[in-house]
């Protein structure tokens, strides 16, 4: 064996046992056996699809083409393979678009539940296609575009007026003070800042609102849950000086007490938001002013 | 102004610019866009052959129009045929919406039986129907028990759950219980105490 090659063996030596080492340490980290690690190692070398039966699914989406507009809305169905498929619906409507049918139009954008794009009715409740889990035991999983709402085209419905109800209550800071010189940020208590946790964190996917009966049958009138919720996150805002004239415009029959706290905005809100929560104390507020 | 027509630009770009203002023109966004379209007759503007260019684009200036008012006809032809995406028969059955109907439907029939039946007993003496308690009592007890239950049932339940639901929906009015898990516990009571009500009333 010539100098060269002892060194490289000896390298190769060395690299191994530094696996080894990371290897125990893992081990020691994820308190399994040495022989169960390398099982899942294993396994999930081999690759997992592969080894699998195929786990096939139908999807039912509803379609629409704007170019026939003759042609009445109607399910199409869908196979996938659940084992060569991420986890969630959005993943099988990607693999569905990329593999299957390229029409098939959706929104989608962050797949992480952070911008509301695909805000959708599966199984018959509004959820983020992103944060909707595939159910594999269900043989079938029917896909609706966001309930009452005008279709652009598939499952894009038009938010066009939910948009303008929203700028409608003005969601930004009003103050009726200046600032003074030299200073720069409205300042508020922990208290303060406390009240607007479980508001701010809405991403106006709509799901609430499509989701609301009320909605259904007086959208042109009635703002709707989401809406409502941010108009209270500004409402409650201790840096705001508009609260009361934000309470004053919404008083009317229609703006605000459309809402009958049927409550199904709550149950099916992705975030886990409360905006039925919202609506009642806007309510109260009005009712006691 | 002077400054930026004086820079002679790449067409395209003035072209882009140009689409962007005329786009912009009938919407009357901002000054400038504004500024800048009224005064295309400067002399500024005619002293080139670059600037003559946009003279004309100004002047004619139709393209743009012509695609914008393409694009809503377009936009308004589909409008007009976009269906109304499925809603109450898709929607998956929950307890929140459920109750809700059922409170508005309970509530309509207690109120046709109580105005129907004011209205039926005010009318009743002038018009000689003879509809009294003893006559209703008299004519009841004709009937097989079965339809005895039925009736009562169809009676007693609409009240016994339009008032404990009546009850939730004030405590919901105050703040209270107006979390998912409130509105499951509140609404399973509410279930709970008009099958015990019901019962009792139809056993009377």
């Amino acid at each position: 064996m010539s100098l060269l090659a002892l060194s490289k063996n000896s390298s190769f030596f060395r690299v191994s046992r530094h696996i080894l080492e990371i290897t125990t340490c893992n081990t020691r980290f994820l308190t399994t056996t040495p022989s169960q690690k390398a099982q899942t190692v294993a396994s999930a070398s081999a690759g997992s699809i592969a080894n699998k039966d195929p786990l096939v699914k139908t999807f039912s989406i509803y379609r629409w083409n704007p170019d026939k507009p003759a042609e009445k809305p109607h399910l199409q169905q869908y196979q996938v393979d659940l084992n060569a498929c991420g986890p969630m619906v959005l993943d099988a409507l990607i693999k569905i678009k990329n593999e299957q049918d390229s029409t098939l139009t959706f929104r989608r954008s962050c797949r992480e539940g952070i911008c509301g794009s695909c805000a959708m009715n599966i199984n018959g409740a509004n959820t983020l296609a992103c944060l909707a889990k595939i159910d594999r035991n269900a043989s079938s999983t029917k896909i609706y575009p966001l309930p009452h709402m005008y279709v652009v085209k598939d499952l894009v419905p038009d938010l066009t007026h939910f948009y303008k109800q929203y700028k409608s209550i003005e969601p930004f800071l009003k103050k009726k003070t200046k600032p003074k010189a030299g200073e720069r940020e409205h300042y508020q208590s922990i208290a303060d800042r406390k009240k607007l946790d479980g508001l701010y964190e809405c991403i106006l996917c709509a799901c609430c609102s499509t989701s609301c009966p009320s909605y259904w049958w007086n959208s042109d009138e009635y703002l709707g849950p989401a809406v409502l919720l941010q108009a209270y996150r500004w409402m409650i805002d201790s840096r705001d000086d508009y609260a009361q004239e934000r309470r004053e415009a919404l008083q009317n029959p229609f703006s605000v007490y459309r809402c009958h706290t049927i409550m199904n905005c709550t149950r099916t809100c992705p975030k886990g938001l409360n905006p039925g929560r919202a609506i009642a104390m806007i309510k109260k507020e009005m009712a006691l002013e | 102004m002077r400054s930026f027509i004086n820079v002679a630009r790449p067409f395209s770009e003035f072209n882009f610019l140009l689409k962007y203002q005329r786009l912009h023109l009938s919407q009357g966004v901002s000054s400038f866009n504004r500024g800048f379209a009224i005064s295309p007759r400067g002399s500024v503007i005619r002293s080139s052959p670059v600037l003559s260019y946009v003279s004309r684009q100004i002047h004619n200036a139709t393209p743009v129009q012509n695609d914008l008012v393409e694009y809503n006809k377009l936009l308004n032809s589909q409008r007009a045929v976009r269906p109304l995406s499925p809603h109450m028969t898709i929607y998956q059955p929950q307890i929140t919406w459920y109750m809700s109907g059922f409170h508005r439907v309970t509530g309509g029939i207690l109120a046709a039986v109580f105005y129907g039946g004011a209205i039926a007993y005010a009318i009743q003496g002038p018009l000689g129907l003879g509809l009294n308690s003893d006559a209703l009592v008299a004519e009841i007890a004709t009937l097989p028990t079965s339809l005895k239950l039925i009736g009562k049932f169809s009676l007693a339940f609409p009240f016994a759950y339009h008032s404990f639901n009546g009850v939730r929906h004030l405590i919901w009015d105050t703040g209270s219980a107006l979390t998912l898990k409130g509105v499951y516990t509140t609404g399973y009571t509410v279930l709970g105490l008009s099958a015990i009500s019901t019962l009792g009333l139809c056993l009377i």
